[in-house]
């Protein structure tokens, strides 16, 4: 009897709690990058942020923004994350794409060369077979580390890879260098130990954004301040708590603590909306046109879907007017 | 805790209250100072980097020499500003400061490969196209850190602006109402602890100038405290002082109004201010009239000018006082005679008050020594008169004595011339009567001898001194010797004798007649032992000198003093029977008593008190 009375004492106390949070409780489908700079998605979902706001995430892991937002235009997720290179590329095709916000600023980016190939320098490039994941901000990172040796693509022989090809490709030698993200990097270089020579510490920087369709974010308006509250509450934990932070990288990805202690400062988790993002995609979209043949470059600045971000914080959003 | 200890701790805590103020006032303002000069460095920073992106532009589009020269000092300048260990250690900076760096140190190898590659005209367009591209990227980046940092120091002046504000209006919260507090506290202190104490202290003042009884509450343990305690201990010092003053006043009342003698308190024109019943009786005449008038009125005209002279002497502070004799006149118009004393009074400014002064009626005492004037100079008369007749009868003694003599002595010799002539044949019963006849004669010189030496008692006054009885007795001794010796006599006598004043011949005399009498009329069966003692009384000596002889039966203790009184038979023990009575002559002539105490057939004493 006693039991039954505190079981439904239990059920009113949660009924009224339940109900007497504000809105309905949403569901939405998010492809996350499986790795560190994605952090704030997996924590605001591991740490129940957004929970806290009443949002159900279907969060499913994707090894590249490209391969996430494919997979966002087959309809697995809502929203995607990838970096602004991608966005970049695919804006010029995809017109309904839309950037919310940049939930990671990183460089992460890392060229390594096998010195048993003959390249012990970035002199050393020309003619080389080097591995690179292409419509990621790899492949714009190659571009300009060529750049600054005097080098072209066509100078080299690029080879496209996934991240995980890469790594392999790169250790068994069937290229003689590569460029790619950590902790990739890492891996190539722990594995040819001497051999490896590095002619790239951190790359240029890149934006970690999540993206959505034009008509989904227009229709799920709630669900997507949700989503941008649960990963700013998520961003208040990381700032207030980094080496828990850490530890969370370390344990939900398998990250070696040193990796991660190196990492840290190259990798900003911050949900913003800032002008350079545009600028940084315009930089690329340039190369991108004259590589592709493609007179006309996006505007970019009809991509960036402000309108949620500023209704939930408006100091984040720093791009300057359409 | 009294109250200099309270005032101090008052303060102490004011200054501790102050000086935190003054603390946390300048904390404040250097904290402010602080996040200023914070602001300031930032906003360098952020200045000195929107320069590099202007001339990293300016060399993006048209790569001029001058541009790229500037370019190149301003990125030294910027390095030098961002590793600062100030700026480094800035902890809200962070993310921003490590997304400056990166970009910072990004733009310098762009910036020189795209110099290189526009003069080299083998570099193909797409390579200065990408670093073109990618500067410009960059240097937008590097801006956006740039707005981040101006940010941080717009925040952070806004910060310390809110922040600083915040504290001034705690501080003065905080302290005002310390301050507050503190004036309050001091306030009650003040209050509870002078204030009202004092009113209190006031109020008994008060009610004791109106004439009530009251007491200052003593029931504080501080200096107020003290001060009531001392009040009230004062107070009741005055009403004691008050109740003595009364009493005092009621006893000179009482002293002033029932004097034997008259008291009057008198002005120094004379004015009679106060006087008592005595002097109105000796005047003769009431109060009420005596107070309307000058002692002058009164004074017997030929004594006016002397009394006025005493008091004007007295006035002048010649006297303090002065005593004199003068007459009045009483209102029946009997002169009196009086002596005054009156002494001035004079204020703490030594100016003349009053005079106090006691009249004493002289008048028996001037007439009974007008009579004792007479009855000593009869008296004298009469002691003239003795003198006179004491010389006659000295004169007559010694002549008489010494005339007397002269016929006995030829008696004595023609009786003993006829008794000689008449021979042997000479009937016995003839002898006898011849015998008898000088013997006579014999005794009859002795007794005009003793006679002489009687009258002569008292008449050596020149030879009266400081006698010392030890001598006395020594010489005594000495006289008696023979007579000591034939009778196994013993005499003992103490230690030490004092000083007498007298005549030492005649303390002499005296105890060799003791001494001499007291061998003379020894008991038969024991040889006479004489013991003198000595015993010092409040003004005399005492001395008595004890036999034990055939003692004297009491009803002769007086008639052993007469002269000419024997107790014996002169045959049995010779002498004229004038000794003792030579004895009490001498002792009475130097101011001493002789009397005496004896067991008859044990012994007797003779007492003689003698002045030191």
């Amino acid at each position: 009897m006693l039991i039954a009375i505190l079981a439904l004492g239990a059920a009113v106390v949660g009924a009224a709690v339940y109900f007497l949070m504000p809105g309905p409780v949403h569901t939405i489908r998010l492809g996350a990058y499986e790795g560190d700079v994605g952090a704030l998605e997996w924590i605001a979902k591991d740490k129940g942020f957004f929970d806290q706001v009443r949002l159900n995430v279907e969060i499913k892991g994707y090894p590249s923004g490209d391969a996430a937002v494919k997979a966002m235009h087959a309809g697995e997720v809502d929203i995607a994350t990838a970096a602004e290179l991608v966005v970049a590329k695919r804006s010029f095709d995809e017109k309904n794409l839309r950037i919310l916000a940049g939930i990671c600023r990183y460089w992460n980016k890392g060229f390594i060369g096998r010195k048993d190939h003959g390249i012990t320098t970035h002199f050393d490039l020309k003619g080389k077979k080097i591995a690179f994941p292409a419509t990621s901000s790899a492949e714009h990172n190659l571009v300009v580390f060529l750049a600054l040796q005097g080098l072209t693509l066509e100078d080299v022989v690029p080879v496209n890879l996934t991240p995980k090809q890469i790594v392999e490709k790169t250790i068994s030698g069937e290229v003689d260098a590569a460029i790619v993200w950590e902790p990739h990097v890492s891996a190539i270089e722990d594995a040819l130990g001497d051999n490896a020579v590095k002619l790239m510490e951190r790359g240029t920087e890149a934006n970690l954004l999540l993206v959505g369709r034009q008509e989904h974010l227009d229709a799920q308006s709630q669900a997507i301040q949700k989503l941008l509250k649960g990963l700013i509450l998520a961003e208040d934990w990381v700032r207030a708590n980094p080496e828990q932070a850490k530890a969370y990288l370390i344990k939900r990805f398998a990250l070696d603590a040193i990796y991660i202690d190196k990492l840290w400062p190259r990798m900003q988790l911050a949900v913003t909306l800032p002008q350079e993002i545009l600028e940084a995609m315009d930089s690329v979209s340039r190369w991108i046109a004259k590589a592709n043949n493609r007179e006309q470059i996006p505007n970019y600045a009809e991509t960036i879907h402000a309108s949620d971000l500023r209704a939930v914080k408006p100091a984040a959003v720093g791009v300057f007017t359409k | 805790m009294d109250i200099k200890t309270g005032f101090r701790a008052v303060l102490t805590v004011g200054a501790v209250l102050t000086g935190t103020a003054l603390l946390s006032v300048g904390y404040s303002q250097y904290a402010f100072v602080e996040d200023t000069s914070r602001k300031e460095r930032l906003d360098h920073v952020a200045n000195q980097g929107m320069r590099l992106i202007q001339l990293t532009q300016e060399v993006l589009l048209y790569g001029e020499p001058r541009a790229i020269s500037q370019w190149q000092s301003q990125y030294v300048e910027m390095g030098r500003l961002i590793s600062d260990q100030a700026y480094i250690a800035d902890p809200d900076l962070g993310e921003i400061n490590g997304a400056l760096l990166i970009r910072y140190s990004d733009l310098s190898p762009l910036l020189e490969k795209l110099t290189s590659a526009r003069q080299d005209s083998r570099q193909s367009a797409d390579v200065i196209d990408v670093l073109a591209s990618q500067l410009f990227q960059d240097a937008t980046q590097l801006q956006a850190s740039l707005r981040d940092l101006k940010d941080v120091a717009d925040e952070s002046h806004e910060r310390a602006y809110k922040a600083s504000k915040q504290r001034q209006i705690a501080i003065f919260s905080l302290f005002g109402t310390l301050f507050l507090m503190y004036g309050l506290a001091v306030m009650m202190l003040f209050r509870g602890v002078i204030l009202k104490p004092l009113g209190d202290l006031e109020r008994t003042i008060h009610a004791i100038r109106d004439g009530k009884q009251a007491r200052a509450p003593n029931q504080r343990e501080d200096e107020i405290g003290v001060i009531c305690q001392t009040f009230n201990q004062l107070l009741d010092e005055h009403d004691h002082s008050q109740r003595e003053i009364r009493a005092m006043a009621e006893r000179f009342r009482n002293i002033f109004e029932q004097a034997a003698v008259g008291m009057s308190i008198v002005s120094t024109t004379g004015d009679w201010l106060e006087v008592n019943e005595c002097l109105c009786a000796i005047l003769g005449y009431p109060r009420e009239e005596l107070l309307s008038t000058n002692y002058r009125r009164y004074s017997a005209p030929e004594f006016l000018e002397t009394d006025i002279k005493r008091v004007k002497a007295i006035l002048a502070g010649e006297r303090q006082h002065d005593a004199w004799e003068t007459c009045y006149i009483r209102k029946d118009g009997q002169a009196i005679w009086a002596r005054i004393t009156t002494a001035l009074t004079r204020d703490s400014d030594d100016r003349p008050l009053y005079f106090v002064t006691v009249t004493e009626d002289i008048t028996q005492r001037m007439a009974d020594e007008a009579r004792i004037g007479e009855i000593n100079r009869q008296l004298e008369e009469q002691a003239r008169d003795l003198r006179r007749i004491n010389a006659d009868l000295e004169s007559f003694a010694w002549v008489a004595s010494h005339d007397l003599r002269e016929p006995l002595r030829m008696i004595s010799s023609y009786i003993g011339l006829i008794n000689k002539r008449l021979g042997p044949e000479i009937e016995e019963d003839m002898r006898t009567y011849i015998g008898y006849a000088i013997g006579g004669a014999k005794r009859m010189d002795s007794l005009i001898l003793s006679l002489l030496d009687y009258s002569r008692i008292g008449q050596d006054a020149g030879l009266h001194g400081s006698v010392s009885l030890n001598d006395v007795l020594q010489e005594c001794q000495l006289n008696l010797k023979m007579a000591i010796q034939e009778a196994h006599a013993t005499v003992v006598l103490p230690d030490r004798l004092p000083f007498v004043t007298g005549a030492r011949g005649d303390l002499v005399r005296l105890f060799q007649n003791l001494i001499g009498n007291a061998i003379k009329f020894h008991h038969p069966d024991r040889p006479p032992v004489v013991t003198l003692t000595c015993e010092e009384k409040k003004d005399e000596w005492l001395l008595c000198l004890s036999d034990n002889g055939i003692g004297i039966e009491s009803q002769y203790y007086d008639k052993v003093f007469r002269i000419f009184q024997r107790l014996v038979s002169k045959d049995e023990y010779e002498g004229t029977g004038i000794g003792l009575a030579i004895c009490k002559k001498i002792v009475e002539h130097m101011g001493g008593r002789i009397w005496l105490d004896s067991t008859p057939g044990e012994g007797t004493s003779f007492y003689l008190a003698l002045a030191k």
